[in-house]
This record gives structure tokens, C-alpha cells and sequence, in this order.
């Protein structure tokens, strides 16, 4: 079959989506940074790289939308075509120029008709795509009622679920994944199975937890699907860690994959992913068997902390290990392991004049790895922090945090908001845990560790949210 | 900019507790008239409060004579703040559309634009395909009536609060952020200073301007102001080119929206929920806020909802500022009570500044007095975007 990626054509096998077609195909910068013009890939958490347009719908995810032939799929953030890019040209800026959040009132000041005009250039140029000419039709979502909701359909999740169902509890199981235990599976685990009367909501993202975690936003990944209401009586977050990128000079290159990803294209791909190094914080060892059971090419395999640097200028093409280079297509990380605490603290916190986490709520329970400690992100003091980058949507590199340390600048939220770290399709995960161990490594002690955690997660449209108006009642 | 707080000092002039839009433009303003030392103080971080979740709207006409003759005010100080300031501001006088759905709101729209003639603040009624054109995704068939202010707009609120503060401090005024206050000295009739941080300071007036925590502060003067804290919400949307040039206000549907120089829609539609003092935010927001774009504003319908966020306002019994000495000591100022506190900031502040060193309430402030309830004396405003709570 075949779809149209910039007005070329671009073979794909059913069942691909449109990243793993377009890697197949030799194309592995699928997105931009929003200011830079970075090249940006499909990486897992890093949502910024894997925005496309799909048939005039703009941002959507080229990682979960699988391929439909004759699609129209083109490249976001470009100017006037993606295959004649000027915007290309703002890689060449001094990066003190992009500097600072989009709307950083440096040149022109308001009040002139220039300023309206430089104005409305910023916006073209933060906006990225032209904004659709349609009306999407309402999924009218549904509210359940229920005992328990599960988020995560990892080992913890299942077992969570389980248990609570043989107890004759009314679960509901959301999970990002399209199976349960994807991951343990893809390690060569046998799954435990999901007990048949806990309802699944695969394909879905818990993208909201309110009211101290008695109300779940589930969101489908499909913009076009119904979005529910879960109001439950317990909660358990069982969502894992993630493994984040090193903190090194090339570590948003598109071809570096968590193992996460590398594991779930590599049925699909095989030795199509290419020459790989695979690092790691222990788990390294049985990713790399696990990716040769699939032909995968495996060139290095290393620890972690000895990555200095991934090479390449539009995609990975090496990567150094301390002291030696080793030539790679795909760079795979398998930890630092850290985990996502969005959800937790969306459950717990409160606060006027800053929400701060709580205790959680006896109904909330944090079960699995995801109440294991963090692994430590490190930035090592031989590291050139102009090279390395902290949030690949906004382009903050680890220099301008250190910047902002050096001006003064005394809370986590401050930083926040004058280098819009985080605040792309993301939500601050896990730029945030990045710019933390920044300010560790620059002796900074700031107020607060990390800014707060804001729903929804990953987003839901506004269709979707259209759709589960009135299903639950006023506070 | 640094705003590392240098050690607190043991008397001022003026000690205004809050570091809020209202509080900076005010010390401003203040030292613009040169009132001596003068200190700020504020319990929670710089942008932390209502001034940087806002959503940055900027009028200056509403249904009643007393706001329309502030918020005239404000809209022309806001047009000329970068000047005035020497730093951008970036207010962006693109224009505000009120919106009416139903024939009873639209029919208030002519004593609305007559009051706005008394105080020269430009608008006029937009017809249908005058509505097209300004602003092309809004669906123009579900609008009964529409006013549009050719001078109103948007200013981001990091611009605004970063001029303000790079402002005050190169004019020597002391900025303490996460510095509370916890005691207000008085003594009979008069405040004396404040307890901040610890310190103790001596000062010859005290203003209070602490957002939705205004009435914990005037409560260590044993004085309380009318109203109450109250949570409002607000979204962004992931970014696309420009969709929407004026900012928008959908009287009927309590929704406000606008697009950032950053291509995001912000805006949020207000539930008539019981009022909610925190910062955490809930799911009837985000879904009310969806449910009006859907409706009005179809072009929005497939782009993601970004982000969600509450912001707390002080709420009083007729949803308006209060401003000017507090009754019970003289020297004691308030201005507080605000939820449209961002937009009237360029005004209130200089207002505010002349009534303290003059020691005469300024005519435009005055209606808004802090015992106009003990009188029988509300502001009635019908312009006003918020959910009446349940």
C-alpha cells in the first residue's frame, strides 16, 4: 500500500504507522523543534518529533496513527514547502537569539504597526501548521461508574486488576498500549493474562486525574473516538518508569529510541532499524537479545554513563563511548529509569498559592516501578551544555538554563516560565526531570524541584472533551 | 532580570503586600510621584498568582458607568505602556469581540454602546459579514449580536509583569517574592508597618493588593474584606498559524479566548461551581471550555487541549474591585476584589498612587470604595465574564 508523505509517494505494509513506514522508507526526522528547526524523530515520550498532518489534521501523532492508503501525510513547521525549508536557516542563529519562550519582548515594542506586524510572524512561525478548516464530528463520550481504575497494563497494572476483579470489584484497566505487558512481552516474559471480567481501555491515555483521584480522564488515542468519564472509588497508578535520553550533546537526534520503542518496532522493522548501540542502567544486556531476536544489528552495547555524545547532524549516525566511536543508525536507551509523576501528583496536590504535593489519598495507591525510586540523570562536568538539549519541543538547552541560574533566578516555576520549558505536547516529562538534574549539576538549589504537573496529559482534542460536557456534576 | 531579595529593611514609606500586577504597577506608579521607600512583599513567587495565569484580555468598555470609566482609562494606558515603561509590554491592540447569543443579552448592547460613547471608548455593532471577516472561525450563524472594540486586545502577562519589575527595580524598590506577611502593626486608628519574612518593618502606609489571599492579610489587621477566594480555570491548545485575531468574549456561554503571539488558544469557559479555593483544576471546566469552542469556533474542534490550569481570583458580593482606604484605618489601602485585576492594572495603579500621596480618593476609584456594601451601594455590572456560584 501507499501514502503520500510531502506530495511523495511512500510504500507501507498494513499495519504500520506512519513513523515505522517512514523509517522503512530511510526517513527518520519526521518533526521539527518548535524555534531551532532541530530535526526531531518519533522517540516515545518526546511527542514534538512524531507531529504530522494527516489529511488537513494537523499534530497528529505519527507513532500511533497507522497508515491508510492514499494518505496525505506532510511534515509540520515549514516554510513555504518541506522540501524547500527556509525555516532551515534558523539552526544558523546565535543560540542566545531563540532564547526564552516565543514571546520574549526583545525587539519591537508594542504600540507601532511594526510590532503588530513582527507579531504576526511570530505567531506563523510558532503555529507551525495552518489551523484546520473543519468541523470534526462530536464523539459524545461516556461516564462509568466504577470500583477501581487501573492505569498501566504492565505486570503491576494486570495484577492490580486482577486482583481487584477477583475480589469482585468493578475494574476498569486504562493503558497507553495496544496489549497488556507489551513490554514485559517484547523481553521474552509470558504474560500473566488478564482476568476476563476486568474492562480494558487499551489505546488510551489516563490523560487527567481530579478530584484527589476519584475522577479519570481517559482519552483514546484516535482524535476521532470518544473520550470517557471513569468515577471510581480507588485508584492505582501502576504506569512504570521511562527511560530518558542521556543527558549528552545529540540526545533528541532523531534514531534515538527508548527500548521501549526500539522493542515495539522491531517485529515491524527487524534489521531495518539499522546498525544499533544499545545503552543502558542494567537491562541493556537483555534489550540487545531481545532486538537480535529480531535481526536487529547489534554494534555496542554499554552502560549508560559511558555515552559521551551521539554523533550526527539530521539523524544519529554514531555514537562515543568513552574513548571509542562507534558508527550506528539507532542509538537505544534502556535507563536512566525515572518515573513520570504527572498523575500522582495530579491526585494529590493542592495548594493557593502553589499547588504542592500531598500525601496521596488512602483511595490512591502508586503500585510497580512506579514507586521505585528514580535512577539518577546525570550531567557529567566534561559535557558541552550549549550541545545539550533539555526540552526538544522548545529548544532549551542545558546553557540556558544554566542562564537563567545565573540571572537570579530563584524558582523552578520562573525558569519554567521564561524558557517555556516544558510546556510543549509533552507536558514537562521528562524535560523537567532533565532541567532538574541541570540546576544539580550547576549547584543551583532552587524553590521547588520541579514545576507542577498540569492535566491533561498528552492531550485530549476538543472534540473529544466537547463530547463529555455535563456527565459530571459541579463541585 | 534579578530579583534575589536583598535583606528585608526595617521601616519604608509604603509596604504593599503583594507582588502581583496590581502591586507592581502601583509601586510604579508610586515612585513615579516619589513616595520615598518603598517595599514589596509577596508570600508566593514572581508570576505565581493570578497575574501569570491569566488569560490577559484587555477592554475598555463594559455595561455600567463606574467600570466602563476605569477600564476606558486602562485600555489607553495599556496602548501606551511600552512606551511609558521603556520596555515592551506587547500589548496587542488586536481588537475584542463581546458576543451575544441570546436576544436578551444582545439587547443591552445599545445602553452598552451608549455608555461607551460617554466615556470615548471606541466600539461599535459588527453585522454579519463585517463578523466574517474580523474573525473568519467564528461560526457568524450562532451569533445574535456582536460588539467589537477596535482598541481593545491581548497582553501576554510575562511581558507586562517582567516590564513592571525590571521597571521597579531599576528605580530602586525592593521586591521580596516567597515572603509573607504575617502580622499588620496598628494601633488605634492607624496601621504601623507590617511583619514580613520575619522582619519586622515601619511604615506610614500599608497597602494591600495579595489577590485572592487579600482578606487573609487585611485579617492580621483584624479588619476582613467582603468576598471570598475562588478558583477560575483556563486552557491552552496546541499551536497553529493565526485562527483568531480579536480576542473573544462569549457573554452568554462565560467564556473568554484569544490567541497567544505563541499560536495557542487560551481561554476557558467559567462553571457556576461552588467556590473552590485551590489551584488544583477540575474536569467541568475543560469540558464547558471545549463545548463553546465546538460550538463556536469549529476550526478549533480537532486541535488538542494542551494544558489546563486554575487560577484564584477574590470574588465580592458584586464581582468588583475594592479599592481606597480600608474604613477602619486610614492608612490602610486595599485594592483587591479583582478578576479582571490584569486588564486594570495599567490603570488602577496610577489612580491608586495619586489617591495614597494625595490622601483624596480619586473620582474614577471612588464607587468602588471597601464599605460599599455596609452602605447599600454595589456596582452593578452586567459586562462582566463569571459564573455566578451555586
Amino acid at each position: 500500500m501507499r501514502f503520500r508523505w510531502n506530495g511523495r509517494t511512500v510504500e507501507a505494509r498494513p499495519g504500520d504507522t506512519i513513523a515505522i513506514a517512514l523509517w522503512r522508507h530511510g526517513i527518520r526526522a519526521v518533526g521539527y523543534s518548535r524555534k531551532r528547526h532541530r530535526p526531531l524523530g518519533a522517540a516515545g515520550h518526546v511527542v514534538q518529533g512524531a507531529l504530522v498532518t494527516v489529511d488537513g489534521r494537523p499534530h497528529v501523532h505519527a507513532d500511533h496513527t497507522v497508515v491508510v492508503s492514499g494518505m496525505e501525510v506532510s511534515q509540520q513547521g515549514s516554510w513555504p514547502h518541506p522540501r524547500f525549508d527556509l525555516l532551515k536557516l534558523a539552526r544558523r542563529l546565535p543560540q542566545r537569539w531563540t532564547r526564552g519562550g516565543f514571546e520574549r519582548p526583545y525587539w519591537l515594542r508594542s504600540g507601532t504597526k511594526r510590532f503588530e506586524l513582527w507579531e504576526r510572524l511570530l505567531m506563523s512561525l510558532a503555529g507551525e501548521v495552518d489551523p484546520p478548516t473543519f468541523r470534526a464530528p462530536l464523539p459524545v463520550g461516556r461516564r462509568e461508574d466504577c470500583d477501581v481504575v487501573v492505569v498501566g497494563g504492565g505486570p503491576a497494572g494486570v495484577n492490580a486488576a486482577n486482583a481487584a476483579a477477583a475480589a469482585g470489584q468493578k475494574v476498569y484497566l486504562v493503558s497507553r498500549s495496544r496489549q497488556a505487558e507489551s513490554y514485559a512481552s517484547s523481553l521474552g516474559r509470558s504474560p500473566s493474562g488478564i482476568d476476563s471480567r476486568v474492562v480494558t481501555l487499551f489505546g488510551h491515555e489516563a490523560a487527567g486525574i481530579y478530584r484527589r483521584g476519584t475522577v479519570v480522564l481517559a482519552v483514546p488515542r484516535q482524535p476521532e473516538a470518544a473520550a470517557s468519564t471513569l468515577v471510581c472509588r480507588q485508584l492505582v497508578i501502576a504506569t512504570g518508569r521511562d527511560s530518558v535520553s542521556p543527558l549528552v550533546a545529540g540526545r533528541d537526534l532523531p534514531g534515538v529510541l527508548d527500548s521501549r520503542t526500539a522493542l515495539r518496532w522491531a517485529p515491524a522493522l527487524g534489521s531495518d532499524l539499522g546498525p544499533t548501540v544499545i545503552v543502558g542502567t542494567g537491562t541493556e544486556r537483555q534489550v540487545a537479545d531481545a532486538l537480535r531476536r529480531h535481526g536487529v544489528e547489534i554494534m555496542a552495547v554499554s552502560e549508560a554513563s559511558s555515552l559521551r555524545e551521539i554523533l550526527g547532524h539530521d539523524a544519529v549516525r554514531g555514537a562515543r563511548l568513552n574513548g571509542r566511536t562507534v558508527a550506528c543508525h539507532s542509538l537505544v536507551h534502556a535507563g536512566p529509569w525515572v518515573t513520570n509523576d504527572n498523575l500522582a501528583f495530579q491526585a494529590s496536590a493542592s495548594g493557593t498559592l502553589r499547588l504542592t504535593r500531598a500525601s496521596l489519598p488512602p483511595t490512591v495507591e502508586v503500585v510497580g516501578s512506579a514507586a521505585d525510586a528514580n535512577e539518577t540523570l546525570t550531567l557529567g562536568p566534561d559535557i558541552d551544555r550549549s550541545r545539550v538539549s533539555v526540552c526538544a519541543c522548545m529548544d532549551v538547552s542545558a546553557q540556558e538554563i544554566i542562564s537563567r541560574l545565573d540571572n537570579g533566578e530563584t524558582h523552578v516555576e520562573e525558569i519554567k516560565r521564561s524558557t517555556a520549558c516544558g510546556m510543549g505536547p509533552c507536558q514537562g516529562f521528562p524535560c523537567w526531570q532533565a532541567m532538574r538534574a541541570v540546576i544539580s549539576s550547576a549547584g543551583g538549589s532552587l524553590i521547588a524541584d520541579v514545576p507542577t504537573s498540569r492535566p491533561p496529559c498528552r492531550g485530549i482534542t476538543v472534540a473529544q472533551a466537547a463530547g463529555l460536557d455535563g456527565l459530571l456534576d459541579l463541585e | 532580570m534579578k530579583h534575589v531579595a536583598t535583606q528585608l529593611p526595617s521601616s519604608a514609606d509604603i509596604v504593599i503586600a503583594g507582588g502581583g500586577i496590581q502591586g507592581l504597577a502601583l509601586a510604579y506608579n508610586l515612585s513615579e510621584l516619589g513616595a520615598g521607600r518603598i517595599i514589596v512583599v509577596d508570600a508566593g513567587y514572581f508570576q505565581g498568582g493570578a497575574s501569570g495565569r491569566n488569560g490577559g484580555l484587555v477592554r475598555g468598555g463594559f455595561m455600567s458607568d463606574a467600570w466602563t470609566a476605569l477600564f476606558a482609562l486602562a485600555n489607553r494606558r495599556w496602548i501606551e505602556l511600552s512606551r511609558r515603561l521603556k520596555r515592551n509590554v506587547m500589548y496587542s491592540r488586536r481588537g475584542y469581540l463581546m458576543v451575544a447569543e441570546r436576544a436578551e443579552t444582545a439587547g443591552r448592547f445599545d445602553s452598552a454602546l451608549a455608555t461607551h460613547r460617554a466615556h470615548e471608548v471606541r466600539s461599535r455593532r459588527v453585522t454579519r459579514p463585517e463578523l466574517r471577516k474580523l474573525a473568519p472561525a467564528l461560526d457568524a450563524e450562532r451569533v445574535e449580536d456582536a460588539v467589537y472594540f477596535p482598541d481593545g486586545g491581548v497582553c501576554p502577562h510575562h511581558a507586562a509583569m517582567h516590564s513592571y519589575l525590571e521597571v521597579c527595580q531599576e528605580r530602586g524598590i525592593e521586591i521580596h517574592y516567597t515572603t509573607p506577611v504575617s502580622a499588620i502593626l496598628h494601633n488605634g486608628s492607624r496601621v504601623e508597618g507590617v511583619v514580613a519574612g520575619g522582619r519586622e518593618i515601619r511604615a506610614s502606609s500599608v497597602v494591600i493588593a495579595a489577590g485572592a489571599s487579600s482578606n487573609d492579610v487585611a485579617r492580621l489587621a483584624g479588619v476582613e474584606l467582603p468576598g471570598y477566594p475562588m478558583r477560575i480555570e483556563c486552557t491552552a491548545l496546541e499551536p497553529t498559524r493565526p485562527v483568531l485575531r480579536p480576542a473573544i468574549a462569549f457573554i452568554d456561554r462565560l467564556c473568554y479566548v484569544s490567541q497567544t503571539a505563541r499560536g495557542e488558544v487560551v481561554g476557558g469557559a467559567e462553571v457556576p461551581e461552588r467556590p473552590q479555593a485551590t489551584l488544583a483544576s477540575d474536569l467541568p471546566a475543560l469540558t464547558a471550555t471545549a463545548r463553546v469552542y465546538y460550538d463556536m469556533l469549529p476550526a478549533l474542534s480537532s486541535l488538542r487541549i494542551l494544558r489546563q490550569w486554575a487560577g484564584l481570583i477574590h470574588a465580592t458580593p458584586d464581582f468588583g474591585p475594592l479599592i481606597g482606604p480600608h474604613p477602619t484605618f486610614p492608612n490602610l489601602w486595599v485594592t483587591a476584589g479583582w478578576s479582571y485585576g490584569f486588564a486594570s492594572s495599567a490603570a488602577v495603579g496610577e489612580l491608586l498612587a495619586d489617591s495614597i500621596l494625595s490622601g483624596t480618593v480619586h473620582p474614577i476609584l471612588r464607587p468602588f470604595c471597601v464599605d460599599r456594601f455596609d452602605r447599600n451601594s454595589p456596582v452593578i455590572e452586567g459586562g462582566i465574564v463569571l459564573a455566578v456560584p451555586k
